[in-house]
């Protein structure tokens, strides 16, 4: 297992079960799941949220093409402190993609929103 | 790219820092010069550093957007045509992971680029046709 995928698992293993925390390990236990371009940024919990909620909008209402964690995510995003720095890994593999947040403060769990790409390339030329 | 000669949509919100030059009919990404991919900057949380914004065929979610922190965010809208020889901008596909547009994928530009429609957003919720040249 890569370092950053056992240090991810090893951050959720901490983690209080959710189903949050269900569709991140699901997610990372791909066997051909990437981090993309090979490192994680920052991102402040007011930015992530902002971006998220009209994610989650859009695709609640408008392309009808459900984001798994994404609900759960903004109900987090919305308890944290605006100002708080989020570490977020982008991860892609050709089943799904998606991100896992994480707090930088303490290496908390924030949460994870998972796409299937298979299902949303099927749609796409439908 | 297929939809030469489409008009794709880009809504900027109400705190967005290039929303001024948005007003004016100015594209500027988070930063011209950026490495970000066009990868990197689908999965979010890194347009500051990016040389890329989004662009979506659907009025709708570039009006989503614009609204997303609350009033006084603005739509742009432009054909996608091949840049002119010499151009500050340029068009780029996109993963477009979470499919935000019905049917065809969302659209990266990379650059700056001036001379671009301002539309209001106010009809765009419902889907009909927008106002042009509004402010």
């Amino acid at each position: 297992m890569r370092t950053w995928k056992r240090e991810l698992a090893h951050r959720l293993e901490s983690a209080e079960a959710s189903e949050s925390v269900a569709v991140a390990r699901s997610f990372l236990a791909e066997p051909d799941v990437r981090l993309v371009a090979g490192h994680s940024h920052m991102v402040r919990a007011s930015e992530a949220l902002t971006l998220w909620k009209a994610r989650f909008d859009i695709s609640t209402a408008i392309t009808h093409k459900p984001i798994d964690g994404a609900k759960l995510l903004i109900d987090k995003l919305v308890a944290l402190d605006p100002d708080a720095e989020l570490e977020q890994f982008p991860l892609t593999g050709s089943q799904r993609a998606g991100s896992l947040f994480f707090e930088v403060a303490d290496g908390g769990f924030v949460g994870a929103v998972v796409v299937d790409r298979l299902e949303a390339e099927a749609q796409a030329t439908a | 790219m297929g939809a030469l000669g489409k008009f794709v949509y880009r809504g900027v919100h109400a705190n967005h820092p290039a929303l001024k030059a948005a007003w004016e009919g100015i594209v500027v990404p988070g930063n011209v010069e950026g490495t970000v991919s066009a990868e990197e900057h689908n999965a979010g949380g890194i347009s500051d550093g990016s040389p890329f914004t989004s662009w979506t065929h659907d009025p709708r979610v570039a009006g989503s957007y614009a609204r997303r922190t609350g009033p006084g965010g603005v739509v742009l809208r432009v054909r996608i045509d091949a840049p002119p020889a010499g151009a500050s901008w340029s068009w780029e596909w996109s993963p477009d992971i979470f499919r935000e547009s019905e049917r065809e994928s969302e659209v990266l530009l990379r650059g700056i680029r001036k001379e671009v429609e301002v539309i209001g957003h106010a009809d765009l919720e419902t889907g009909t046709r927008p106002s042009i040249g509004e402010r």
